[in-house]
């Protein structure tokens, strides 16, 4: 048996250290053979014909034979115990998830094609696969059940997940809610290293310097990590870029890549995706090209039972029509427009007023309200009482002018004057008009603001309504003791964003935006609390939107051209991805509510000019969705 | 329930037994569980166990216990670093008879006294752990050590007493347990060599596909170059036969560009590039196909049992009657391999070792061997 020589580089540090690679030559054969110590464990590393075996022999040893000379002893009948233990849990191959037990009970519905999945990848395909299942059939719990399984066994001690920024804490949450796993963003250069269970934005991560021709997280490449996952990756279809230079430096023992449509439009981005997962494995290019294209098309295969087959050595892909399980609700949309009657009218133009050209700062200068919309405008839009709110701490706020300041005196002291408030009364019609449909039947609330949640809750209960209210800042067992409440006895739960993430409301479809986040990944997550699996009915999504306001417009577009038109629960974030709306702008928001400020902020109050933009907005979007659908159809098309 | 599952339920109810395990239709009950399994397992006890699927299915917000349970994990993580060590007494019983074997030769045994002292066995339990893209193997082995050798034998068909540990003194086994080691390194190799064998394979398998592939894209570059150059040779033989001004100019411009492609393949380093690649995923997959064997001392006990050292007063069978005299010498008895050792009985007349027969001489107290005897008569 011919042995080769390499040298070991000593791995840096204990546990924690990041593991580099062995500088080994591969042509030479004789033998090679070095010992290191580490903390705990003194081991060698050979290479017997390429096959790098390591030993290590724990150093604990030394322990026990200490032990026998200070005579400390303990009962056999323990060592009896502690053996027959090994041999019970002795499992050697992958048969079957061991952790499933652990996570079971976490994921409410047992889907047996995400267990499969997950089993594949980890026997059959080595833990090195391409997931493309259609959206909705839980491509996240397949790949969070294979990473449990890989750290249940031991196989796994460092973890990188790579996801588009909008579903950073979206994955933090499900792996944390259902697989109890805790992972750590990075933000700077520095995290990687202390870092063993990592998720990062791939936009954040991907920056290369070109003035030192390095990646500005070349950390992340100094690392071996156990187990990579990069969601949505069919943004790696492009060789070029950056992002998949990216990728394609990490080094990697499990490499799992997420993406429902994993060909597009060209078949040159599948073989740019399937290069990062094993180089060579459709030949060189050329060879790709002439085995598998023909000339002049490069989105038909020629050979295309020749090139499935391939395919199916590396890539598991279930359709939805095949799985069982799973039931897909409709989504109705109900708009509810909400008529202003004269004072409140006058009032919220005083207000829009206020911002465009009567907000001054205590020198008298006007105060760029650019930035400050993306926190001003939402709370306007929300209630009487979250504008009062505003006007309030306005008034209170000595970096003001004056001016302003008087006002928002006279605004507020307009809105104290209201007599009716019209918003609250049609929610309180609609309440009336689900409830007196059916009695059982259960409503989710949403707003954006704390106090408008109050108010809504106040009323409600004047009209002896059970309701809860939920929001940030309440304990688990707090949470748990309202969500029981809500599915038992309650009939109305008041919630804001904060505080609801990753929480299910199967068991209720009907769901009442009365204020909108202009942020339409914000608006996917309100619905997502009842668009789950489990759900039996098809979900009615009632909005309020004021009438002749820009907000009809911003609700239109958001729930009647993105959110209900029938895509399945996920695939919206994918075409804003897709999209590259979903990052964060300069303003913090996501680069789609930049877009409708943008508007909002060009309109000058002029609704006619914010409508012409919106159209704009949403005529990209439909370019956008169309795209999607288009690449849907060509996956299916190849796949079947 | 089929061997499997029983052999499961025995082992909980052995694990749990001072925490009041109760059965009832076929569902085991925990009441209560250490702290630490319940911090391994993740869920606080009670819990309620079943062993066979079927069961299982009927019984709601049971577990179910089978290969591979993550609950048969968690109990053997609870006892990692549990039974490390131990000492055991073999309770040995010799009969005083046991004298008469002793090969007297002209003697007889006029009184006899024993001592009792011990002997101690160390023994080692190793654990190998061989780890291989998703698939692990365990092998677990035991070495008993007597003598610096390794010792084929099982002492656990042996009767026990309680063990004292004021019996035996301060022991360093450290030359024994390397003994041990040495030998346990020699067994993994031939348990993992299965393993080794497909991994190779396997492997191969892999690093022909990138060796292939890099190849590949080596030889299409410098096809690529050699077509680029053949262009420009061809282009430049028809500039020496064009005349319109045009066609030269064209001819003059491809002939420009084609030669700035050709710097451009040449410079960049391909070649050198695609090495470093190819080599970057030769040890990609090398790593990925990585066996990594993690071996530990699970185990140390120490077994101990009697030697009973017999002394013996001998006197010449002739002389019982009229000689006073009686020669008193000492052999040790191993209970354990029910030996005598007579390494210390030696010839006074010839100094020989290890007497096969004992003699005493005709003075009365001196030990001889058998020929020495003879002699003497």
């Amino acid at each position: 048996m011919a042995n080769s020589k390499k040298t070991h580089r000593k791995p840096q540090g204990p546990k924690t250290s990041k593991r580099t690679r062995d500088a080994k030559p591969l042509k030479t054969s004789q033998s090679s053979q070095e010992t290191q110590k580490e903390e705990e464990v003194d081991y060698t590393i050979i290479y017997d014909k390429n096959l790098k075996i390591k030993e290590s022999f724990s150093l604990d040893a030394e322990k026990i034979i200490e032990k026998i000379s200070n005579k400390k002893f303990e009962e056999r009948d323990v060592f009896e115990l502690r053996l027959k233990t090994k041999e019970a849990a002795k499992n050697s191959e992958i048969d079957e998830l061991i952790s499933y037990p652990l996570i079971k009970k976490r994921l409410q519905y047992n889907l047996p094609h995400q267990q499969e999945g997950a089993l594949r990848i980890l026997k059959y395909l080595d833990g090195r696969a391409l997931l493309a299942d259609e959206v909705g059939l839980g491509k996240t719990i397949t790949a969070g059940m294979v990473l449990k399984e890989c750290i249940v066994r031991g196989f796994v001690k460092r973890v990188l997940i790579l996801t588009p920024p909008s579903l950073v804490n979206q994955w933090k949450e499900e792996l944390s809610t259902k697989f109890e796993l805790d992972f750590k963003d990075i933000n700077t250069e520095k995290d990687w290293e202390s870092t063993e269970f990592a998720i990062a934005s791939i936009d954040r991560v991907k920056h290369f310097n070109t003035k030192t021709n390095k990646f500005k997280h070349a950390e992340a490449h100094e690392i071996y990590w156990d187990l990579i996952i990069i969601d949505e990756a069919h943004k790696l279809k492009d060789k070029k870029t950056f992002r998949w230079k990216f990728v394609d430096k990490l080094q990697k023992k499990r490499l799992l890549l997420l993406t429902a449509t994993p060909f597009q439009n060209n078949l040159i981005e599948l073989y740019n995706l399937l290069a990062l997962l094993r180089r060579g494995h459709l030949g060189t290019l050329s060879q790709f090209r002439r085995k598998f294209l023909y000339k002049g098309s490069e989105r038909r295969p020629m050979n295309p039972e020749e090139l499935k087959q391939k395919l199916g050595e590396v890539i598991v892909r279930r359709r939805r029509d095949e799985v069982t399980g799973i039931k897909y609700m409709k989504r109705v949309p109900k708009i509810h427009s909400v008529e202003l009657n004269f004072d409140e009218k006058r009032i919220y133009n005083e207000v829009s007023n206020l911002l465009a050209s009567n907000y001054y700062d205590f020198k008298g200068d006007p105060i760029d309200t650019t930035l400050a919309m993306h926190s001003i405008l939402p709370k306007i839009t929300s209630s009487s009482r979250s504008s009062m709110e505003f006007l309030e701490s306005l008034i209170k706020n000595p970096k003001y002018a004056e001016k302003t300041k008087k006002m928002a005196q006279d605004i507020l002291n307009g809105f104290k004057n209201l007599k009716q408030d019209t918003k609250i009364n049609s929610l309180l019609m609609i309440v009336e008009k689900i409830l007196s449909q059916d009695k059982k039947t259960k409503i989710l609330i949403y707003t954006k603001h704390p106090a408008t949640l109050k108010y809504i809750s106040g009323m409600l209960k004047k009209k002896k309504l059970k309701v809860i209210e939920f929001q940030g800042g309440l304990t688990p067992d707090e949470k748990s003791r309202r969500i029981e409440e809500f599915s038992t006895k309650g009939q109305i739960l008041v919630s804001t964003e904060t505080g609801s993430e990753g929480l299910n409301f199967q068991f209720c479809n009907n769901l009442i935006n009365y204020d909108l986040p202009w942020n339409p990944m914000a608006v996917e997550q309100r619905i997502g609390r009842i668009d789950r699996i489990g759900q039996k009915k098809d979900m009615n999504i009632y909005s309020l939107a004021t009438k002749d306001t820009m907000e009809e417009h911003v609700v239109n577009l958001i729930i009647n051209k993105m959110c209900c038109i029938g895509l399945v629960m996920g695939e919206l974030p994918i075409i804003l991805f897709n999209m590259g709306l979903d990052s964060n702008g300069k303003s913090g928001s996501t680069k789609f509510e930049e877009k409708l400020m943008k508007a909002y902020l060009y309109s000058d109050n002029n609704l006619t000019r914010f409508s012409t933009e919106i159209d704009r907005v949403e005529e990209e979007i439909h370019k956008g969705i169309l795209e999607y659908s288009h690449t849907q159809t060509n996956t299916k098309e190849l796949f079947g | 329930m089929n061997k499997m599952e029983i052999n499961n339920k025995k082992l909980i109810l052995e694990f749990f037994k001072e925490y009041n395990p109760t059965e009832k239709d076929n569902i085991l009950r925990i009441p209560q569980a250490p702290k630490q399994f319940e911090e391994i397992y993740g869920k606080k006890a009670p819990y309620k166990l079943v062993f066979s699927l079927n069961k299982h299915n009927t019984t709601q917000g049971s577990e179910l216990i089978a290969k591979g349970s993550y609950f048969l994990s968690s109990m053997k993580e609870y006892m990692e670093d549990k039974g490390q060590t131990s000492l055991i007494k073999l309770s040995i019983k010799t009969p005083d008879s046991i004298i008469k074997s002793i090969p007297l030769g002209n003697c007889l045994v006029l009184k006899t006294q024993k001592n009792i002292s011990y002997n101690f066995l160390p023994e080692f339990t190793l654990l190998s752990l061989s780890q291989a893209l998703n698939e692990k193997k365990q092998f677990l082995k035991k070495y008993l050590i007597n003598n610096n050798q390794i010792l084929d034998m099982d002492l656990t068909e042996f009767k026990c007493s309680k063990p004292n540990p004021n019996e035996i003194p301060s022991l360093d086994i450290s030359e024994q347990f390397d003994i041990a080691k040495n030998n346990f390194k020699e067994d993994i190799q031939e348990n993992i060599l299965p393993i080794k064998i497909k991994l190779k394979e396997k492997l191969q398998t892999e690093l022909e596909r990138i060796n292939e592939y890099y190849s590949n894209q080596i030889k299409e570059k410098d096809e690529e170059i050699e077509i680029c150059r053949r262009k420009i040779n061809k282009m430049k033989q028809d500039l020496r036969h064009t005349f319109y001004e045009r066609d030269v100019n064209t001819l003059k411009r491809n002939i420009k560009d084609s030669e700035v492609r050709l710097d451009m393949l040449k410079k960049k380093g391909y070649k050198e590039r695609l090495d470093e690649e190819k080599e970057f995923h030769l040890r990609d997959e090398m790593d990925k196909h990585a066996l990594i064997i993690e071996n530990k001392l699970v185990n140390a006990s120490i077994f101990y049992y009697p030697i009973i050292t017999f002394s013996l007063a001998l006197t010449q069978k002739s002389k019982i009657k009229s000689s006073k005299k009686s020669k008193t010498i000492e052999i040790p008895y191993d209970s354990l391999f029910k030996k005598f050792n007579f390494e210390s009985l030696i010839c006074e007349s010839c100094k020989k070792k290890n007497i096969k027969e004992i003699n005493i001489c005709n003075e009365g107290n001196h030990l001889v061997c058998k020929s020495c005897m003879k002699k003497y008569k």
